[in-house]
């Protein structure tokens, strides 16, 4: 069970959050504009990096904060931590 | 025109009748709190405006820590960047919050203002083994330099979420989703066979 | 009751002679005394055969002295009380304790399935694999049955296990695992530093390896020098001791669990184990080491036992494990033993040592000698040695003895080190696989580390008790360490004895060198499959003793070195932990998180019969004297269509929103538009995911100029504020909109059917519910019952109906005001069957429809998606994949049989054969309608809408059943909508 600091309520129980997927993600800013194929990759690909990946973690038993996160998957270790909304 | 309410005030742990079991001693006692009015007051803690309108109507400050609790009769705790709990006694009558509310009304409007009173009950959990069976349940870390008395968390304990509200070393105040009182209460009782728990009223 | 004949005059440091104990094994009655385990105790009675193997069901004895023990495997209480799989070495003797062997009947000692042990050569590796094969249908019938009487080790208990089990969290900077001379000095050169430690050990006291075989610290007994410094970190109360806690698992980020098992038969209250979970900034594994077995013929027998673990009987409880001892192994550990072994009273008959040369005078060496086969078979009656470097035709010597005591070394206690994924490291001139680079945070010390001298295991224990503390911020003095005079390192050379016989590497699962030898010839490369073919170090003791021969006898049978071969990989837990106890607090009634509306108390004293919504739980009908559960929920409907009904709704889930851009936010977040609604009025609306999908639906009503309030599905509050959150924080972060959820602040009740408005008109005499004055979907503030409410006119039923608010203290004030309001009405309770019923009649969707794959076209919602504004998933409905022709769309179905009923599960099929074929849709949900006195659905049918008027079959191939249907549109009731008036 991963420990996350969370950059509000400190580190605290990994089951107090829930997954959020890649961060790295940005929704586009004209979807009637964007191809169908450029929304079809911001739907449903995603990289699967072995190593560093940012990511979003919700944080639902604390301050209900969305928060951006660095893991590493192969060993969880865990790089830069803030709000998503900075 | 609406009763009185007070007389009809329903506390989710009513159907456990604690009354006909309180009492003895041991090493930690579980007791229903007083109920309280309770309110979500949202806002930009950097926003002056909305700072004053809460002094101007609470006489307290917004607390700036995380977790920090402010005040006795009106209390205040942050619970995240942009949330506050505002708790006042139930005989307040909403003083406070009609205060709050009109402060905040002449300063523009910012932020909100969500009376939430019956969405929680409070559960008292007091005694020395109080820490150890809080414990049972909750990854919080206890020690009075990492959770002092008077700082409140919003956390997960047993079956539910709470905001655990440290009165004293050995003393809390539990806020739990009205929904999950009665079963969290038998979860409490459960866990609390290990340290002899005894209700109170 | 039998004496006991194997306990020493004196000594035994753990074990109170004043105080004998009685307790019971396979029927029998022996003595024992406070202190001893169920080991010694039967050690003491002279008990020798404690259990069967688990392939061969030879006789087995006392192999070891704790965790490690791969034998004595027994079973306490009886029936219901029963717990297998216990080893006798962990279980604390308690006055009328009962226990059993297992793995054999009628009991160990004589043994029916002992027969096959004669036909163990028919048994070798990989058995299962290559016995049990074709005809497939053979193991349901024969095969399984077989191997489950064969197999196995205790009984499963008849009945739930009615012990109390407990967990606990604990936060600590250093956690030392292991109380021997270096857990003990890292804990107190860590706790002196100001560090909060736990400090955990599975044996009853601390003092690891010293309970065994007395040392020396500081210039006197170690165990003394352990028990003062155990005292005064008792005095400190930053620090938390733990004894019969073994550390069990290393988890991310440094979280270990530790199973504690305080002593039995102290109160009820006191848990069979504490799991405690232990969140450590450092942790030093100091568990210790493992003694491994020698491989020759027979080294199963009852008799044959570690040395330490001899000694250790000795020692620790003044039990002898014979009277006449062979002493054999390849280091010096074993003059030790047989000096100690000697001094309390067993004859020593030889002492092997395999190495040449050296020995000692004061005992019978035989120096460069080493164990050929053990003899006798119930129990050890002597040994063949042989030389070391002889010829195969030496004839050897035969030695009688009772008892053998084999030192061949130790293993370094691995597991937690690599649990947390830390590099191993193998020692080829010491033969010894050590920790290498940490994986969490957390470095090993003494035994564990390698370091088998009582004085190395101080400094370096102390030393990593420091570093610890220090590296979690603790740097006060704490003097000097302590010193031992007992610097002999003791290592073994790696030799492993080859010869004939039965030679067992993992003795609890019966893997002999020869099965190793096979797996290796038969093509078996990776030590990972040798395990899982072999079944080495599979057993509950997870080849703590026989790893590493295995691995050893692995790289000699494929000739490459054993730093290739490479280890298996460590897994939690370290000892079995019961499923009783990571369940605990879970568990059982009243333990799940069951979520009550404020109502509740009342349903439950109407006798309602309750369903699961989430963790909700609401009624589903309010069962009558005399009436079956489908009349009833019939009842229901009728009485709420043709009169009124009210039905508890407090579990939606609601949300307020606030800000100067809520009008904006929720036209982003709603299919349809928003923002035009008036104050005072609601709006039914349709939430999409991004990807086009309907996620959720429910009621957004504006309270004010900034302010709404809206409703979600039950099963949806969380999820939805999730999302919203999501959004607001990480999409659209410049908007200034505040949604907090208010489900639990709100309880709410549904007056539904023609004579609602009467009903209501007397409860809320203030309020005008003329259709002008209050039109479908708007909301009103009123008093109701004597109580403030919100009033919303909105209809689940199809019928005209109100929904009030109040806040849930009030719910069940206003809940039963209403039904004595209600009674002149004849006002019925519904439950969520009825409801159910009402609402496919009038084809509303549920979960069941918008069920994560549909679009809101696909569910005939289509013309509610607002073409002019932006949205989240209005992007996707665009996508080709979500226009294309043949999506399954939704549809009502009227079944033609009036007598005829919908079984769950049902597909809906152009045919009735019910022959393999691709289905054109599935019933979604599904019900007998007492209005319509038939049988109706919905379903979710390629192309459906097109098919309107056909006829279609409903079909059910489990049951066989199918029954032709009418495709009509979804809504079944009132499609005008003229009842919603009254």
């Amino acid at each position: 069970m991963l420990l996350i600091p969370c950059p509000f309520c400190g580190a605290r129980d990994e089951t107090e959050f829930v997954y959020g997927g890649d961060a790295g993600v940005e929704r586009p800013r004209n979807p009637e504009t964007t191809t169908d194929e450029a929304w079809t990759d911001y739907l449903c690909f995603r990289d699967n990096p072995q190593g560093m990946h940012r990511e979003l973690w919700f944080h639902r038993d604390g301050c209900q904060r969305w928060i951006t996160i660095e893991r590493d998957t192969r060993t969880h270790e865990l790089g830069a931590v803030r709000l998503s909304r900075s | 025109m609406a009763d009185d309410l007070s007389d009809i005030r329903r506390s989710p742990l009513a159907g456990l009748d604690l009354g006909s079991r309180a009492g003895g001693a041991g090493g930690v006692l579980l007791s229903e709190g007083a109920a309280r009015e309770s309110f979500i007051l949202r806002g930009q803690a950097d926003d002056a405006a909305f700072a004053r309108a809460v002094e101007a109507a609470l006489g307290i400050g917004l607390p700036q820590e995380p977790a920090a609790a402010v005040g006795s009769d009106a209390l205040l705790i942050r619970l995240g960047p942009d949330e506050w709990r505002l708790i006042v006694p139930l005989a307040d009558g909403g003083q406070f919050a009609a205060r709050l509310a009109s402060e905040l009304a002449r300063a523009g409007g910012p932020g909100a203002l969500v009376n939430v009173s019956s969405a929680t009950t409070v559960i008292a959990v007091a005694g020395e083994r109080a820490t150890d069976l809080l414990a049972t349940g909750t990854g919080i870390d206890f020690d009075p330099t990492a959770f002092p008395p008077g700082q409140s968390v919003r956390t997960r304990v047993g079956n539910t979420q709470a905001l655990i509200h440290r009165q004293a070393v050995d003393a809390f105040e539990l806020h739990v989703p009205r929904s999950h009182a009665r079963s969290f209460w038998e979860w409490l009782e459960d866990r609390g066979r290990e340290f002899h728990a005894a209700i109170a009223l | 009751m039998r004496r006991q004949p194997f306990r020493a005059a004196e000594g035994g440091h753990l074990v109170d002679r004043s105080e004998p104990l009685r307790f019971d094994f396979d029927g029998h009655r022996y003595e024992g005394y406070q202190g001893d385990s169920l080991a010694s105790g039967l050690l003491a009675a002279g008990v020798r055969i404690v259990a069967r193997s688990f392939k061969y069901h030879r006789p087995r004895g006392v192999w070891g002295f704790g965790s490690e023990e791969p034998n004595a495997m027994v079973t306490t209480g009886i029936r219901e009380d029963a717990r297998a799989n216990l080893k006798a070495t962990e279980i604390l003797l308690s006055d009328g304790l009962e226990a059993f062997g297992q793995n054999a009947w009628p009991s160990v000692a004589w043994d029916m399935g002992g027969a096959v042990g004669l036909a163990g050569r028919l048994m070798p590796a990989g058995f299962y694999y290559k016995t049990f094969m074709a005809p497939t249908r053979g193991w349901s019938a024969l095969y399984e049955p077989l191997i489950r009487r064969m197999a196995g080790f205790g009984p499963a208990p008849a009945a739930p296990d009615d012990a109390f089990y407990a967990k606990r969290r604990i936060h600590a900077d250093v956690l030392v695992a292991g109380g021997g001379p270096a857990g003990v000095a890292a804990a107190l050169a860590a706790a002196r530093a100001g560090a909060r430690v736990v400090l955990a050990d599975e044996n009853v006291r601390f003092g690891g390896a010293l309970l065994r075989m007395p040392g020396e610290i500081e210039e006197g007994d170690g165990l003394a020098w352990i028990d003062t410094a155990i005292a005064e970190l008792e005095t400190m109360s930053h620090v938390c001791l733990l004894r019969r806690a073994t550390v069990t698992g290393y988890y991310d980020h440094n979280l270990l669990t530790v199973a504690e098992r305080p002593d039995d038969d102290v109160e009820p209250s006191t848990p069979a184990v504490r799991l405690w979970f232990v969140r450590a900034r450092d942790v030093v594994l100091a568990a210790g080491a493992h003694e491994r077995p020698l491989l020759f013929d027979g080294n199963d027998r009852p008799g044959v036992m570690s040395a330490s673990a001899a000694a250790g009987y000795a020692h620790a409880y003044g039990v002898l494990a014979g009277r006449q001892v062979v002493v054999a192994g390849n280091n010096d550990s074993i003059y030790a033993v047989a000096r100690l072994l000697r001094g309390a009273g067993v004859a020593i008959a030889a002492v092997a040592d395999s190495r040449s040369g050296g020995g000692v005078p004061d005992l019978p060496c035989r120096m460069g000698w080493v164990v050929e086969r053990a003899v006798g078979s119930r129990r050890v009656r002597g040994v063949l040695l042989r030389r070391a470097d002889g010829k195969p035709e030496d004839k050897g010597e035969r030695i009688a003895c009772d008892f053998v005591a084999m030192a061949g070394g130790w293993s370094p206690t691995l597991h937690l080190h690599a649990q947390a994924r830390g590099s191993l490291d193998y020692d080829e001139e010491r033969g010894l696989i050590l920790p290498g680079r940490a994986g969490g945070v957390n470095r090993s010390a003494g035994a564990a580390a390698g370091r088998f001298d009582l004085d190395g295991c101080l400094a370096e224990g102390w030393a990593a008790g420091l570093a610890a503390a220090t590296s979690s911020g603790h740097e006060r003095p704490v003097g000097p360490p302590p010193r031992s005079p007992n610097r002999s390192a003791g290592d073994a050379p790696v030799s492993w004895q080859v010869g004939p016989g039965k030679r067992f590497v993992d003795l609890q699962y019966d893997v002999t060198a020869a099965d190793i030898e096979l797996a290796a010839r038969e093509g078996y490369q990776s030590v990972e499959h040798v395990k899982r073919y072999t079944a080495l170090g599979m057993g509950t003791d997870q080849g703590k003793t026989s790893s590493m021969a295995g691995l050893v006898l692995l790289s000699e049978a494929l000739g490459r070195p054993v730093a290739r071969t490479g280890t298996t990989t460590f897994r939690p837990p370290y000892t079995p932990v019961p499923i009783a106890a990571m369940a605990a607090g879970l568990v059982g009634e009243g333990r799940d998180a069951l979520r009550r509306t404020a109502a509740d108390d009342w349903h439950e004293a109407q006798g309602a019969v309750f369903t699961a919504a989430g963790l909700w739980r609401r009624p589903r009908y309010y069962p009558r004297d005399g009436m079956e559960e489908v009349e009833t929920i019939e009842a229901e409907v009728r009485e709420t269509r043709g009169g009124v009904g009210i039905v508890d709704v407090g579990t939606l889930g609601k949300v307020d929103i606030q800000g100067r851009d809520a009008r904006v936010f929720l036209d982003l977040i709603y299919a349809n538009r928003i923002s035009t609604l008036g104050i005072g009025r609601g709006r039914y609306g349709l939430m999409l995911r991004e990807d086009g999908r309907v996620f959720d639906d429910g009621v957004i009503m504006r309270l004010g100029e900034h302010h709404f309030y809206l409703t979600t599905t039950t099963a949806h509050q969380h999820a939805v504020m999730q999302h919203i959150e999501f959004l607001l924080q990480t999409v659209w972060p410049e908007l200034e909109v505040y949604a907090s959820d208010v489900t639990e602040h709100w309880f709410a009740a549904a007056l539904a059917g023609p004579g609602s408005r009467a009903l209501l008109g007397r409860a809320a005499p203030e309020l005008d519910l003329s259709d002008a004055a209050f039109p479908m979907m708007a909301v009103r503030a009123a008093t109701v019952a004597g109580l403030s409410a919100l009033v919303f006119r909105m209809s689940y039923s199809g019928e005209l109906s109100y929904e009030i608010a109040v806040p849930a203290d009030h719910g069940l004030a206003l809940w039963t005001r209403l039904l004595s309001e209600g009674r002149e009405d004849d006002l019925t309770p519904y439950g969520t069957e009825a409801m159910g019923v009402m609402r496919i009649e009038k084809g509303h969707v549920t979960h069941a429809e918008a069920d994560g794959r549909t679009t809101p076209d696909d569910l005939g919602l289509g013309r509610m998606v607002s073409a002019d504004k932006r949205g989240v998933g209005k992007r996707s409905l665009d996508l080709p994949a979500l226009r294309q022709k043949g999506r399954r769309q939704l549809v009502g179905l009227s079944v033609i049989d009036t007598q005829a009923r919908i079984p769950p599960g049902c597909q809906v099929a152009e045919s009735s054969d019910m022959k393999p074929a691709p289905p054109l849709g599935h019933i979604t949900s599904f019900c007998y309608s007492p209005t319509f006195g038939r049988a109706i659905a919905l379903a979710l049918v390629e192309n459906g809408r097109a098919r309107t008027g056909q006829t279609v079959h409903i079909t059910s191939p489990m049951t066989g059943l199918s029954m032709a249907a009418e495709v009509v549109p979804p809504v079944f009731y009132d499609a005008q909508g003229t009842r919603l008036h009254g």
